[in-house]
């Protein structure tokens, strides 16, 4: 497909570009063959999603030239990239949910006369998925579908619209293992009708299962291109981040099983829409003890979450915290029910939260560091007196928690909305941490962050144990919850669907129960 | 070949939104001289005019200190709700409302009140007059999330059909029976009135500055102006801390009309020495101009109230060299323009492309 074999898909030439003054992008030259599919690898921020964006009509380059299939092109629109064959699928899907499968596809296609029967197109589009082996109803409201099944409408649109070059953006970030496995498979067909596929992802195990070449970016370079077979995952790792990570700390001490800190008993939450989100909850969490619940997005983690955080009202059910903050450790007589306490009570007693929306619910992303630092603790002394605020101990603490945190970049009065994420994340832990927390709530908290922050942000939640605080770990990366976790629930829609303990952590197994399957093998 | 590309800042420029109100005021100035040169005049005459008719003598000093002061509050009733997404866009008839309890105290108070104690209980009935008419729409709005944008505006009307009535109603024990020509309320009585500092400027600026400085001081030192930052920031950050929003709302609301009623009370009291509906309409609407060109600063609205009262009071000075009176109007209307077009350089810049190399950092990519 697509001219002779020896002229290339893609072709893009000492490509720059920069946002905000700062430079996203630097000379980046990156190839892509037909009948190949090519990752981009690299962290957040290295810039991969800037250079597809940029493929795919989305932005112009700053500098640079882009040639497919030898011929150069110059992007105004991802229409004028789609009309050249080349589409992107984007992490946040560009679908109409209120539309059908076949609304769907043929949305923005030019081919469509004013005059349209929708019979006619539901035929064309059915013919379009089953000439790409995709199952669908073209009938069917995008609302109804799963999220796997959503981006392979993203896939067929693309396809229907004539596609040959395409981009998929982190792809399997939503998808249960089994939907990876099927996407691999749908990946490897378009390379067998003489495609080219881009796989942008910084997951390694993930290209090699997939992936022909890899092209590795750091900070806005190209930093180099390999076939998948001549390269180790080591040295992928070492390009990709340009540094070794240190491995994660081993625990110092076991948790205290015999000495619970939260229990949540029979805990029922429902949704915006009145639908039940959490359905009979019931966990325990003990001093010093990582409990880990894992589920794809949407299964009830944010409502439990925000239940817990006295943001969201619990229909029925107990939350007990056994060790409120004031009472000495192991002092059982201090349990209290904390159900529906406000959130401003949940602090008090010792409740933190790492909410999973960092910088719109994280922070006042408007406001300075100091600001945001003492969003829990201000209306007390020596923050505040008499209704007004001590600058000076203001500073005082922004001093202390940034040196205690190593929160690097922006200073004083500047918003912090100007901090990298990592950074972002290590205001929130600080000012959370600092208040000597019983329970520490964390959703989601290396998600989108690059390796370093990770390793941080697990430390200083690890370091945390040692103090007896008791953490629950909402995460959907498996790999993160079986490092850090003592325990680890998996929820689907809402109930639990099973508990392990760190010796029967299995990828497939709780994969499986992630997606409402069965345990396989008990 | 480098072409130009507009690029988004990752902060608003500091300098730049300090100079912007300067900027926006000289920039309507350029372009306000195309309508004077089109009847004829001279644009650099006419501007001379009004500067030396506003700020010329002590007489037009005062003169357009005694006018900023009404749009001054108005423009800080406006600062307190902007600020924090809430639009209050009923300072018009929370300072009417205001005038109207101030009047009505005044006036029930009599002659032989104490001075002190007539002024206080005047100033004070005004801003309780303005506060809980903007509170009769800041419960269904922080309760129900009813649109107040909706609710101050048709307030505005009831406001002004009151006024009007206890005016020009016959049988209205508040009118004004002597006044034959000019249509007014009740004059209130001395005991009540701020003595004059100058020409017609009158206690009330004073009182208007130091409310200016209060509410500011109230912003930056205080725990309830910390919370109200981090609601006006975010929503979402607001709840995650405890922070209670609906108190938040109401309070701004209360705060927001009880300046707009001061400014009902500073006239009625002082300007005016009684209710007079044309001079207090149109005031509220002008103090969303304040406060846009006082970069929804509340100290921002003394300098940009100063800089409207100057252009709309020269009006009738111009009227003796032949440039009609509305032409103010017209410069008024074109700051906001210009200073809607000055908020977009706060937040994006003109660069070369390319020109710009630094090393990204974590996620500052989109």
């Amino acid at each position: 497909m697509g001219g002779s074999s020896d002229r290339l898909a893609v072709e893009m030439t000492g490509i720059s570009k920069s946002f905000f003054g700062q430079s996203a992008l630097t000379d980046v030259d990156f190839e892509v063959r037909w009948g190949e599919v090519h990752a981009l690898l690299g962290e957040n921020g290295a810039g991969k999603s800037a250079l597809c964006s940029i493929l795919a009509g989305l932005y112009r380059a700053d500098q640079g030239s882009i040639r497919i299939d030898g011929h150069v092109v110059d992007f105004r629109s991802p229409h004028d990239a789609l009309n050249a064959h080349v589409g992107m699928v984007y992490q946040e899907f560009r679908l109409v949910n209120e539309f059908t499968v076949a609304e769907n596809v043929v949305l923005g296609d030019p081919r469509l006369s004013r005059r349209l029967k929708w019979s006619e197109v539901e035929e064309s589009v059915a013919e379009a998925a089953a000439a790409y082996d995709i199952d669908t109803d073209p009938r069917q409201l995008v609302g109804d579908l799963s999220v796997g099944e959503r981006q392979r409408i993203e896939i067929l649109k693309l396809l229907y619209r004539d596609a040959r070059v395409l981009v998929l953006d982190e792809p399997t970030s939503v998808l249960t293992p089994s939907e990876v496995r099927e996407l691999f498979q749908s990946m490897d067909a378009l390379r067998r009708s003489g495609r080219a596929v881009i796989l942008i992802s910084h997951k390694i195990n993930e290209l090699r299962a997939s992936s022909d070449r890899v092209t590795i970016m750091r900070q806005g370079r190209k930093v180099a291109v390999d076939k998948l077979d001549d390269i180790t995952n080591d040295d992928l790792t070492r390009l990709m981040v340009g540094r070794k990570i240190a491995a994660p700390r081993t625990r110092q001490s076991p948790p205290a099983l015999d000495r619970p800190v939260l229990e949540i008993r029979g805990l029922n939450v429902t949704n915006q829409d009145g639908r039940v989100a959490v359905d009979s909850f019931d966990a325990e969490v003990h001093e010093g003890e990582i409990l880990g619940i894992a589920g794809i997005a949407g299964n009830g983690q944010r409502e439990l979450v925000e239940a817990l955080a006295g943001l969201k009202p619990v229909q029925s059910g107990t939350v007990r915290l056994q060790r409120p903050v004031g009472a000495s450790a192991g002092d059982s007589a201090g349990a209290i029910d904390v159900t529906g306490m406000s959130p401003r009570d949940l602090i008090e007693i010792g409740i933190a939260h790492i909410p999973e929306d960092r910088r719109a619910v994280g922070v006042a992303s408007g406001l300075d560091i100091g600001a945001n630092l003492c969003m829990k603790s201000y209306w007390k002394e020596p923050l505040s007196r008499r209704g007004v605020m001590s600058r000076s101990a203001v500073r005082a603490l922004e001093d202390g928690l940034r040196a205690d945190f190593d929160i690097r970049g922006g200073s004083r009065n500047l918003p912090v909305s100007i901090l990298s994420g990592g950074n972002i994340q290590k205001v929130i832990l600080a000012r959370e941490l600092s208040q000597s927390p019983a329970v520490v709530i964390a959703a989601y908290p290396t998600r989108g962050l690059d390796l370093g922050a990770v390793a941080n942000v697990r430390d200083i939640l690890i370091g945390q144990l040692e103090a007896g605080t008791a953490v629950v770990l909402v995460s959907e990366d498996l790999d993160e919850l079986f490092i850090m976790s003592d325990r680890l629930i998996v929820l689907h829609a809402g109930r639990i669907m099973g508990e392990f303990e760190p010796a029967d952590y299995d990828r497939e197994t709780v994969g499986a129960l992630m997606s409402g399957g069965t345990a396989a093998g008990g | 070949m480098r072409r130009l590309v507009l690029e988004q800042r990752a902060t608003p420029s500091r300098t730049f939104s300090l100079a912007l109100p300067a900027l926006s005021a000289l920039g309507a100035l350029i372009l306000g001289s195309v309508p004077l040169m089109l009847i004829g005049a001279d644009p650099i005459e006419v501007y001379r005019l009004m500067l030396t008719s506003a700020f010329g003598s002590t007489r037009g000093i005062t003169d357009t200190l005694t006018d900023a002061m009404p749009i001054m509050l108005t423009g800080l009733a406006a600062v307190v709700t902007f600020r924090m997404n809430v639009w209050n866009i009923g300072a018009e008839g929370q300072l009417q409302i205001g005038a109207v309890t101030s009047a009505g105290v005044a006036l029930w108070l009599g002659d032989g009140a104490n001075t002190v104690f007539a002024l206080v209980a005047m100033i004070v009935a005004g801003v309780l007059g303005g506060s809980l008419y903007a509170g009769l729409v800041a419960l269904p709005a922080a309760t129900w999330r009813v649109d107040e944008v909706v609710l101050t505006l048709m307030m505005n009307f009831l406001s002004l059909a009151f006024i009007n009535y206890l005016v020009f109603g016959s049988h209205s024990p508040w009118r004004d029976a002597f006044s034959i020509s000019f249509p007014r309320g009740q004059l209130i009585p001395d005991s009540s009135r701020l003595p004059d500092l100058s020409g017609r400027l009158n206690l009330g600026f004073v009182i208007t500055l130091a409310v200016v400085f209060l509410v500011a001081w109230l912003l930056k030192y205080t725990v309830w102006g910390y919370e109200y930052l981090v609601v006006a920031d975010s929503r979402g950050a607001a709840s995650f801390a405890g922070i209670n929003q609906w108190r938040m709302i109401v309070s701004s609301f209360l705060l927001s009309g009880g300046c707009a009623g001061l400014g009902g009370a500073v006239l009625v009291g002082g300007t005016l020495g009684a209710m007079e509906p044309r001079a207090l309409t149109g005031l509220g609407f002008t103090g969303i101009l304040v406060a846009a060109l006082g970069r929804m600063s509340p100290t921002g609205v003394i300098p940009a109230a100063i800089v409207l009262s100057a252009i709309v009071s020269s009006g009738p000075d111009l009227q003796q060299i032949g440039v009609p009176a509305p032409l103010t109007v017209v410069l008024q209307g074109l700051i906001l323009v210009v200073i809607a077009g000055g908020e977009f350089h706060l937040r994006y810049r003109l660069t070369r492309a390319g020109s710009t190399a630094q090393e990204a950092h974590g996620e500052s990519a989109p």
